[in-house]
């Protein structure tokens, strides 16, 4: 149980707390039992049993096992049913489905169906309708930004657009798919916008990247215009709230491209940053000085030190200068700093410092 | 302020009655999961000292009664069997010292069966699929000694496509790192022996990253502290051996203030409603975190330490 007040009842209220739930116990007991029976019984898949699972899935989405049969009666259903048929039930599994997410948006089990109700598409003559389920999670996500069944549910979704969009490989399918990258970035923008703090977004946004600079940016940006624009963007939310994590997290990933080796096997995955060894330390060197400004403004905040440190050595790494006594020093003095405004911390700083 | 005291006795006297509720609602709406409530009752009392607060043969008895003819077992005899209730049934057993009341073959046979090329595992055969479910097998199998039935290093590339560019894990490639995630993703890399092939002290700082002022953990950037974490990132922490990158002192103070110092458990955060999964976890962090008068814990199979040391006999585990 999550976010529940705790209440202590005096002895009347629990009684009547109690008679009130005699009832319900009653019928929830009696429906589980009729259920568990007809599962057994000599015909377990008929209309009536899908209706009871619905009353019963309705009222706790949680029984796992009873989503399980609803999914067998569907499947026994499905053998007897015309397409036309099942697709009919099949939108209603997901009309449900939306039901059952609107009170329960983190119930594993109600999203694993939905999967489920998708995969069904595949064996029917319709294509699953994709695109508006995009619509679903923009729902879903617009009632709670962090909600990572939904994040998930969206990078599946994507998958499967690229999938059934791309199956002919002509310009104006490639057109489409990265029209959809676009469409994604922007929809990370917006979030991110909405709320400098929501992870979740920077996440997404981290993860197109590649698929964004793959694609090629077919001439209407240049890579090194999209990383002007998203250190703009990560400059703008470091100044607003110095204190917020999520902004520095996605800064230290961006320019983790700098020293990142490539591993023997991998395909080459292309990056934001530049190749070029002077203009990747021209580019380390800008963002420590921007982040020196705002650590000077704002003496007592954690992450510009943290970052700092960070890429200092990430700087003495790529200069190959790592026996730079003044630079040692430089990050002496700014773990001694995080260790008095950062106590929590105090154990991986002292660390840091032996590491030095 | 001084810490509370740690209200041993109304913890015990509130597992012991967990099964008494009949009257309430909450009791039938979460039937689905009672197998996992037996074993996180079960480790809390033996963390406590209290193995015994609960009938030993009535537990097996209801344990096999969970069983199917596969091998796999379900939350509650009638319900479905599925990995993670599977896993509870061998950890209950394996404290109880009651192994040998079941066909392990054949339930090792279902756990391998869940197994995809790609090294996932499935939850059952309904295709439900991510790390967890990796970390249940490698548990199970770890305890009951036939990790030789799975592909030990599908799993493994499976687990390390999980990891993130800030140091963390997803439950499922491409996912968002994840306090609990990290907990069975580190878990499985410690039971295959493979920690040292990631980079240990970025997942650190991660997870240090989870303390809050008030001490408590959370389970990603910016969301609130849940006693659960002080599990689910501290385990982790101690796997790197990296416990001392956050404030031992903060944090069992925040835990303690998770108790219910009127009818015992403890609760997500102070002043709200308790549950045994939490009464679990505030137990075992408190175990982890040092605190006199409770048995220690092993952080990879959550499993009181002198239990592991009985069943895994002079084996080399994690």
């Amino acid at each position: 149980m999550h976010g529940i007040k705790r209440v202590h009842l005096s002895a009347e209220a629990l009684a009547k707390k109690k008679e009130a739930e005699h009832r319900k116990i009653q019928d929830y007991t009696t429906l589980c039992t009729t259920l568990s029976t007809l599962r057994t019984s000599s015909t377990p898949h008929t209309s009536e049993a899908l209706d009871l699972t619905t009353t019963l899935l309705t009222y706790n989405p949680e029984y796992y096992s009873i989503w399980n049969y609803r999914r067998e009666i569907l499947l026994t259903l499905f053998t007897e049913w015309t397409d036309s048929k099942i697709v009919k039930q099949l939108e209603k599994e997901m009309r449900f489905g939306e039901g059952c997410l609107r009170t329960h948006p983190k119930v594993y089990w109600i999203w694993n169906h939905r999967g489920w109700v998708f995969a069904q598409y595949s064996a029917s003559a319709e294509d699953a309708p994709w695109r508006r389920e995009l619509g679903l999670v923009d729902a879903m996500l617009g009632l709670d930004p962090r909600n990572f069944h939904g994040w998930n549910y969206r990078r599946t979704v994507l998958r499967h657009i690229a999938v059934a969009e791309g199956k002919d490989k002509g310009p104006e399918e490639r057109e489409k798919g990265s029209r959809l990258e676009q469409e994604e970035w922007a929809y990370t923008t917006t979030h991110i916008q909405k709320n400098f703090s929501n992870f979740s977004a920077w996440h997404h946004r981290a993860s197109l990247i590649p698929k964004l600079l793959s694609r090629g940016t077919q001439g209407h940006t240049s890579k090194e215009e999209v990383l002007a624009k998203e250190l703009d963007l990560l400059h703008q939310a470091i100044y607003t709230d110095p204190a917020d994590s999520s902004c520095w997290i996605y800064h230290q990933f961006l320019l983790s491209s700098l020293t990142k080796k490539p591993v023997e096997g991998d395909k080459d995955e292309p990056v934001l940053t530049p190749t070029d060894l002077g203009e990747k330390i021209g580019l380390l060197r800008a963002e420590i000085g921007v982040i020196q400004e705002l650590s000077g403004m704002e003496p007592e905040e954690k992450w510009p030190l943290l970052s700092l440190v960070h890429y200092k050595k990430m700087l003495a790494e790529l200069s190959e200068d790592n026996d730079d006594e003044g630079g040692k020093e430089e990050v002496r003095e700014m773990l001694r700093r995080l260790k008095e405004i950062d106590p929590l911390r105090r154990g991986r700083y002292e660390t840091w410092e032996k590491e030095l | 302020m001084a810490d509370p005291k740690f209200l041993l006795e109304k913890h015990v006297k509130y597992i012991q009655e967990l099964d008494t509720h009949k009257d309430d609602l909450q009791y039938w709406l979460t039937e689905h999961l009672r197998l996992s409530g037996v074993y996180w009752g079960l480790t809390a009392l033996d963390l406590m000292g209290w193995r015994d607060a609960l009938p030993r043969e009535e537990m097996i008895d209801f344990v096999l009664g969970c069983r199917h003819d596969n091998g796999g077992f379900g939350a509650q005899k009638g319900h479905d069997p599925h990995l993670l209730y599977t896993l509870s049934a061998v950890q209950v057993l394996v404290i109880q010292d009651a192994l040998d009341r079941i066909d392990i073959e054949k339930t090792v046979q279902y756990i391998a069966s869940l197994q995809l090329p790609n090294g996932a595992f499935t939850g059952d055969n309904w295709g439900e699929t991510d790390a967890r479910f990796v970390y249940t097998a490698f548990n199970a199998l770890s305890l009951l000694n036939r990790l030789d039935a799975i592909d030990i290093d599908a799993s493994i590339q499976y687990i390390l496509s999980c990891h993130n560019f800030d140091g963390g894990f997803g439950f499922a490639p491409g996912d968002e790192s994840h306090g609990g995630a990290a907990f069975v993703c580190l878990g499985t890399l410690a039971i295959a022996q493979k920690l040292h092939i990631i980079v240990t002290d970025q997942c650190a700082s991660w997870l240090s990253e989870r303390q809050l002022p008030n001490g408590g953990l959370n389970g990603r950037p910016e969301k609130l502290e849940d006693v659960c974490y002080s599990w689910w990132d501290l385990s982790s922490l101690s796997i790197l051996g990296r416990m001392d990158w956050i404030s031992r002192e903060k944090l069992m103070e925040f835990i303690l203030l998770c108790q219910d110092p009127e009818g015992g458990g403890f609760s997500d955060r102070p002043g709200n409603m308790v549950d045994v999964f939490h009464t679990l976890f505030g137990v075992a962090g408190l175990s982890l975190l040092g605190m006199e008068g409770l048995q220690e814990v092993d952080p990879v199979y959550c499993m009181p330490k002198k239990v592991m040391e009985r069943v895994m006999k002079g084996r080399q585990y994690s």
